[in-house]
């Protein structure tokens, strides 16, 4: 999938750990892995608002899309 | 009452499972006695080869059944429902009944009873039912993984 989370990105800016970002977002660390390593399918709004608050920024610095290799884009 | 779970209905129902199996495997090894003792027939007799024959398939097909339906309750037991290991599972046991029903399907031409064409229908259409409880049991897992990981 095109769509990557950089989250780690953001977490260095802000000098902030897994566990401290876990207890401020509200989810168990294990999610919070899964989406840091990009292995997750789907981000609720709610967590990315609750993200987003935590490491006061925007859903885009958290979020990007790359495109595959080999995807077109059709009309 | 409580339906899933340690002490739930499906507790239940997989001890009587596992005693449904030592039944079948009872009445399995005793078949060549109580052939004689209800039908009559004595070792030799045309019709005791046959029904020899027909109930031992019946049963060790039965028990490969069970055995599927044993694991899906296990698995239901354990609170892991959705997996992919029941999708197998029932699977297998739509493909064991199938297989059931083609014997019965083939001893309808050595041996005409309506019996039998009544169990290939009941055995056709369990089968066909279980393929499609399958395909449910694969989505519902595969909604289940997409919701698992959503964050």
């Amino acid at each position: 999938m095109g769509i990557i989370i950089n989250l780690d990105v953001m977490m260095a800016k802000r000098k902030i750990g897994l566990t401290e970002l876990s207890d401020k977002v509200g989810i168990t660390l294990a999610n919070l892995s899964i989406l840091k390593n990009n292995r997750a399918r789907a981000v609720r709004f709610s967590t990315l608002d609750a993200i987003c608050r935590a490491l006061d920024c925007q859903p885009g610095d958290i979020l990007e899309y790359v495109p595959d290799k080999g995807t077109e884009i059709q009309d | 009452m409580k339906l899933i779970g340690k002490d739930g209905l499906s507790r239940f129902l997989e001890i009587a499972l596992w005693v449904l199996m030592a039944i079948v495997v009872v009445l399995l090894l005793a078949l060549p006695w109580s052939i004689t003792r209800i039908t009559g027939r004595i070792p030799g007799d045309p019709y005791y080869i046959k029904y020899l024959v027909i109930l031992a398939y019946s049963g060790v097909m039965a028990e490969l059944v069970l055995w599927q339906c044993r694991g899906m309750v296990r698995n239901i037991n354990a609170g892991k429902v959705f997996t992919a290991d029941t999708v197998r599972r029932l699977r297998v046991a739509a493909v064991e009944l199938m297989v059931l029903a083609g014997f019965y399907g083939a001893t309808m031409f050595w041996m005409s009873k309506f019996f039998m064409a009544f169990l290939f229908i009941v055995f056709v259409l369990g089968g066909c039912l279980l393929l499609v409880l399958a395909e449910v049991f694969r989505l519902a897992n595969q909604y289940k993984e997409e919701n698992d990981m959503t964050i």
